[in-house]
């Protein structure tokens, strides 16, 4: 599924980690494509948090290994490289924008301070103001300012939207947007908000019950699968047509006599399907919908770390 | 300042400001109190005697001596109790926040993705606090040794035994100062929260301190001042009466019976009852001042040696990334 001319970003080989007896992310291998934005997706406690401290090296794993750029996450090498926004986009709130800038350059050898100015003077935001006392939406910016500031090839961020209202969440991807094609930094994002995330990303990473459950390019992926829907076979327990290999199937439901199914091949033959080929959003529903679980049941995850 | 030593400073320096702006203040008012107490003492050639009461220290004008305790006493308990209590309050302002806030609030996950790493981001911030802990604590220490050292282990006055000296100054306070702000530090990193670590912190502190000052005096055997026959015993002075006295019988060994041979209408003298009970001696058992400085030099030991271990510890957990 990994196109092998396109240098790696992340590599994750049987990485796990463990918290206490709950398995967090388990026995999982991907790779995220460098230059390319990656949308992470999964439902609570899916053990995204838990990628992105491991790939900060916040986190050490339990099992399993996970390289940026061949580097162990958290070495000198690998931190001048990344760039972080935890989900609660942790700023200093006694710290001044200005402080908190200066922050970044003491802090960073290669540190792009005009850049950093630029982001936070586009959203009007004096230098002198305390961090506390700035809003959800200036406080993003100024969290992606230090990002930015960083000059990462490595952008990770974890639910940078959430909580934030529908103009500024629009205004902040626009600015992630805006820096990232100017550098082709290799982005993960990971969002709820399925809608947002399919006209920016390029390849997705679908975690569930803290494993791989989907990845790959995204226009691929959308091609690999089918949405057929029609009159649900009464011959069949469960609708599908006999002829159906029942492992391709990702999902099925059954409304009344209307069967819709996400499979991943082909559509069954016959001119009584009507096929589709399904937005990333659809199949990402289909994915997180279906029942069916990775390798090793673990059990229903609480919240992520 | 460049890089995580910034970080530090720009994080700890109200707390460096508030803390120097005090002791200035401490260090204004001893020098002006003590600066009266010395002219007091030279204006009236007064004569400083060690000991406890008008026999020992004959000669010395005690309506003189009176004033002199009853217009310094205060301040320097005052001053003794603010030395004292100053491992606490290093510990619950200053250790516990150091990583407890950090974690509390997610700020070190901005830290520690930055391109200076967790070794110089402890360093630096642990670094700085340790050096405004011991300096702040040596300067507070010095000032309460310095005010009280003319009237010290004087008539009713503050003896060096007494907890608000003993606890206030010398190596220990000092010591007690770094194992404060270790204890606070490695609370604020195991409960990761900033206010159940500061109330750890005070009850681990005070409730050490209150074993130090309940079993100082077993750590060392107190020295037998020992009287020959009926011979009036040696004057306590400046020591710390174990308040046991006894006797020695012909065979040398003490009898700790204060009331062998008391004192009343109609009983035999000391001299007499003690040939009849066979003793041939006295003891009254002290510790000299001069073991103040091993008592100091055993308490900065086990202050330095619990500030390591947990320091040892605070660096296994950073290093394991045992956090979140």
């Amino acid at each position: 599924m990994t196109d092998p001319t396109v240098p790696t970003a992340l590599r994750a080989t049987g990485l796990g980690r463990r918290f206490r007896s709950r398995w967090a992310l388990r026995d999982c291998a991907f790779t995220v494509p460098a230059g390319k934005i990656t949308a992470l997706v999964g439902p609570n406690g899916a053990g995204k948090s838990t990628l992105f401290h491991l790939a900060t090296g916040l986190l050490h794993p339990t099992t399993g290994e996970l390289s940026v750029f061949g580097a162990t996450p958290g070495s000198d090498e690998a931190r001048a490289r990344t760039a972080f926004l935890a989900q609660d986009k942790p700023l200093y709130p006694r710290f001044t924008v200005g402080d908190t800038l200066r922050f970044g350059r003491e802090l960073n050898d290669d540190w792009d301070q005009a850049a950093a100015e630029r982001i936070v003077r586009a959203g009007d935001i004096p230098f002198d103001t305390r961090i506390g006392t700035l809003s959800q939406g200036q406080a993003t910016r100024v969290a992606l300012a230090v990002a930015f500031g960083k000059r990462p090839e490595l952008l990770l961020l974890d639910e940078p939207l959430a909580d934030l209202d529908p103009l500024v969440r629009i205004e902040a991807m626009g600015l992630v947007m805006e820096e990232v094609a100017e550098r082709g930094t290799t982005v993960v994002i990971s969002s709820h908000i399925l809608s947002e995330l399919e006209s920016v990303c390029d390849h997705v990473l679908l975690l569930k019950h803290g494993g791989v459950r989907l990845d790959g390019d995204v226009q691929r992926l959308c091609e690999d699968h089918v949405r057929f829907t029609g009159l649900a076979d009464a011959s069949t327990g469960d609708g599908l047509p006999a002829g159906l290999d029942r492992g391709t199937v990702v999902e099925a439901t059954v409304t009344g006599r209307q069967l819709t199914a996400f499979v991943r091949g082909t559509a069954p033959t016959g001119d009584h399907w009507i096929t589709e080929t399904p937005s990333l959003e659809e199949l990402l529903l289909a994915y997180l919908r279906s029942d069916d679980r990775p390798t090793e049941d673990t059990g229903r995850d609480g919240a992520a770390a | 300042m460049k890089g995580s030593l910034w970080l530090a400073w720009r994080q700890q320096r109200a707390l460096v400001l508030t803390g120097a702006a005090l002791l200035l203040a401490c260090v204004a008012w001893v020098a002006f109190q003590r600066a009266d107490m010395m002219s007091f003492i030279d204006a009236h050639h007064f004569k400083v005697c060690k000991g406890w009461d008008s026999e020992e220290c004959a000669g010395t004008d005690l309506e003189q001596a009176q004033r002199l305790l009853s217009d310094n006493d205060d301040g320097i308990v005052a001053l003794g109790t603010l030395s004292a209590a100053l491992p606490v309050i290093i510990g619950i302002f200053w250790g516990a926040p150091l990583l407890g806030r950090e974690l509390e609030s997610g700020t070190w996950k901005l830290a520690l993705t930055q391109g200076v790493g967790l070794r110089r981001w402890f360093t630096a911030r642990f670094g700085l606090a340790v050096l405004c802990s011991v300096l702040g604590s040596a300067v507070l220490a010095a000032l309460v040794a310095w005010w009280w050292s003319p009237i010290s282990n004087m008539l009713d006055g503050l003896y060096w035994h007494d907890g608000y000296i003993f606890n206030a100054t010398g190596p220990a306070a000092v010591a007690c100062a770094l194992f404060g702000l270790t204890a606070g530090t490695a609370a604020g990193l195991l409960i990761r929260r900033t206010l159940p670590a500061m109330g750890v912190v005070l009850g681990v502190v005070v409730g050490l301190r209150f074993l130090l000052n309940t079993f100082r005096s077993s750590w060392i055997e107190p020295t037998a001042r020992i009287s020959q026959g009926d011979a009036p015993r040696e004057n306590v002075r400046s020591a710390w009466s174990t308040g046991e006295f006894g006797f020695i019988d012909g065979a040398g060994r003490k009898r700790p019976i204060a009331d062998a041979c008391p004192w009343g209408e109609g009983l035999p003298d000391l001299k007499t009852c003690m040939a009849q009970k066979g003793f041939v001696g006295r003891y009254h058992k002290v510790y000299p001042s001069s073991d103040f400085w091993v008592f100091q030099w055993i308490e900065t030991a086990i202050f330095l040696g619990l500030a390591a271990v947990l320091f040892a510890l605070i660096c296994v957990v950073l290093r394991r990334r045992a956090v979140i």
